[in-house]
């Protein structure tokens, strides 16, 4: 007797059914790890280029800070009279840092562009509106004092001229700059005007103590900057970890540096860090052996 | 003659098609799994750039007394050392940063640890400088993965 | 009509092969993501040296201002000039730089690879020959952008030199500005 080929046993059944549970069970394990490491990758892949793109403009500018070519003062219209206003200002005392831990600092410079232009670029973290999420944005004014000198007619549409307003890194978790004088030692702070009561507090010995005649120690600080260290920590956007860890996160020297705790998360984070001899800054080092004449450099570099 | 049933698969089939997708899954596990080795040294690398431009951009600064960062070897350790003139303090400096001592610390249940950065013992991160009838170069050389990534930047200081 | 014998053993093949194909396409990303990340890193390396170059190239030109006994302003170089045309920098009127002569009479413009400058054998040497610079010299242009009457350093009789350097991420033969790196500077000086 012929047997009926349409149908199955039940051990023929409950075998298919173990091995098709299974195999979709091992396809689906597969694919969930799989989809893990890709996520993880992506988010890592983020976070490297956004760092790298915004330290790549931050060094950049520190290179220019204070370039103040060598027609500006007469031909800008604007009425700074005394060099000494900010060429550079790191806002790093307690009371005016920022940021989700309140221990970012905040970095404003400037440099000129062309015989009447000068362009000043700050560099804060900031965030959007309902949102915890901080972000590191450039900020690009052109000619931003607005004081016009007496008869000078031109340029009035170039002064207070916000150009740019840029979110270069998002999930910022950390912001720090740390000048350093000729010597290699640190400098703080560093503003044009009064950086506060922080300026008497900082009595460490590392910072400069040189006599400041009318200017305040922040003042005094800036005409001494040869350097500056950067870094930056940032957070992935999404989480990316198995199992949750905390972070503390110190960002150089203590005291100078941040002292951020962060409690247990899966987020991953990383802080890339840039050093920049600021050339126009800095005072120009002259030989001490002549050769057939010696150069004593005017200015120093743009672009 | 065998009477072939063309309505189903054989058993033998199934198993050999899950075989060979078993493989590609394989496969693909082991795709993943060398991308995120990847991902980490490319950020690795990353930063590694930044570190190489901080000593070129140190010896600029200081190009009158360029012999002092000569030969500089950054370990893969580090530890303070009295630093009391300038270029002593900028090596030291380099070293700590390129330990990324100061950085980042995190504690995934048994206690607080540093991120190291990858670094074998084979690895060579060394500077050079170079002065001749009034010209000084330097140049600063990094390799890493036993030879086999390297990395080099040099610049006329004066 | 066959049809086909929708049995229970089936249904998983499918869907891990379906499975099998959405890895692969992730597995493509994966390995895109990855590859553009690290192509990053060297875009920015060979910038970062080009940089460097287009500094190295302003060392060369203070030895050379150092052993002049004269500076006399010739014309324009843009015709002798390969990449480092006068008008990538803004601070020149187009047309009215004026480069500074040599001792022979020509404007002094100089190029060279990095490698015939630092010394270095291997890798590093072939490396450094697809990198160069180069650079001219005119007095600092006046708010209006001519370089042929010469700035003095208010309160001295110290002369303004410009140097215009600029640093290419191939060599001297190979640069060409449409698709090569190009970082331009301009260092100020005066000289005592």
């Amino acid at each position: 007797m012929k047997k009926n080929i349409k149908a199955f046993t039940l051990a023929e059944v409950l075998v298919a059914i173990v091995i098709g549970v299974i195999s979709v069970a091992a396809a689906f394990s597969a694919y969930n790890y799989y989809t893990k490491s890709y996520e993880s990758v992506s988010q890592k892949a983020n976070v490297n280029s956004a760092a790298r793109d915004a330290l790549i403009l931050i060094t950049k500018d520190l290179r220019n800070a204070g370039f103040i070519g060598t027609t500006f003062l007469t031909a800008s219209c604007e009425n700074i009279t005394n060099m000494r206003d900010a060429k550079i200002e790191l806002a790093s005392v307690s009371s005016k840092r920022s940021g989700p831990y309140g221990q970012a600092d905040n970095l404003m410079l400037w440099y000129t562009t062309s015989p009447q232009d000068r362009k000043q670029v700050s560099y804060t973290l900031q965030r959007k509106q309902n949102s915890s999420e901080y972000y590191l944005a450039r900020d690009v004014k052109i000619n931003p004092e607005g004081q016009r000198r007496g008869g000078c007619q031109g340029y009035n549409s170039a002064f207070n001229h916000p150009v740019n307003n840029e979110l270069l890194v998002s999930h910022v978790e950390d912001f720090q700059v740390i000048f350093k004088d000729k010597d290699g030692k640190i400098l703080a702070p560093a503003c044009s005007m009064s950086c506060g009561p922080e300026e008497t507090k900082l009595g460490n010995n590392n910072i400069v103590a040189t006599s400041y005649g009318n200017m305040t120690r922040g003042q005094a600080n800036q005409e001494n900057i040869h350097s500056a260290d950067i870094y930056l920590t940032v957070r992935s956007p999404k989480e990316v970890y198995n199992s949750e860890r905390s972070f503390r996160i110190v960002n150089g020297e203590a005291g100078y540096g941040s002292n951020i705790s962060v409690s247990a998360d899966k987020y991953y984070r990383e802080t890339f860090f840039a050093s920049v001899h600021t050339r126009n800054l800095s005072i120009p080092q002259v030989p001490t052996t002549n050769t057939a004449g010696s150069i004593g450099e005017g200015q120093g570099y743009n672009k | 003659m065998v009477n072939k049933n063309q309505k189903g698969i054989t058993v033998i089939e199934a198993l050999v098609c899950m075989v060979i997708i078993g493989i590609g899954f394989v496969a693909m596990m082991q795709l993943s799994a060398y991308s995120i080795g990847a991902m980490d040294r490319s950020i690795e690398k990353n930063k590694m750039n930044f570190l190489s431009e901080m000593v070129l951009e140190d010896m600029i600064g200081d190009p009158y007394n360029a012999s002092s960062y000569a030969n500089v070897s950054m370990g893969c350790t580090y530890s303070s050392s009295q630093a009391t003139s300038l270029p002593t303090r900028k090596i030291d400096k380099w070293k700590k940063v390129f330990s990324e001592d100061d950085f980042i610390k995190f504690n995934s249940g048994s206690g607080f640890k540093d991120k190291i950065p990858e670094c074998a013992s084979g690895d060579l991160k060394k500077t050079s400088v170079v002065s001749s009838s009034g010209r000084t170069q330097a140049k600063i050389n990094m390799s890493t993965g036993q030879g086999k990534r390297k990395k080099f930047l040099g610049v006329i200081l004066k | 009509m066959k049809k086909l014998n929708s049995s229970e053993k089936g249904f998983a093949l499918p869907v891990a092969l379906m499975l099998l194909v959405v890895m692969t396409l992730m597995g493509a990303a994966l390995v895109t993501t990855t590859s553009s990340d690290m192509g990053s890193n060297n875009e920015r390396d060979n910038s970062s040296q080009a940089f460097y170059a287009a500094e190295s190239g302003i060392s060369m030109a203070k030895e050379w201002l150092a052993l002049q006994p004269s500076y006399v302003p010739g014309s324009n170089p843009d015709n002798q000039l390969r990449f480092c045309k006068t008008s990538l920098f803004p601070s020149i009127r187009p047309g009215q730089a004026r480069a500074i002569r040599n001792q022979g009479g020509q404007n002094h413009i100089y190029r060279n690879n990095l490698s015939a400058l630092i010394s270095a054998s291997g890798q590093e040497a072939t490396r450094l020959s697809n990198f160069s610079f180069e650079y001219f010299i005119t007095q600092t242009p006046d708010r209006n952008g001519y370089t042929s009457s010469p700035q003095k350093k208010p309160g001295t009789n110290n002369i303004y030199y410009t140097i215009y350097s600029c640093g290419c991420d191939a060599s001297i033969a190979n640069c060409r500005s449409q698709n090569n790196n190009i970082i331009a500077l301009e260092a100020i000086v005066t000289i005592k």
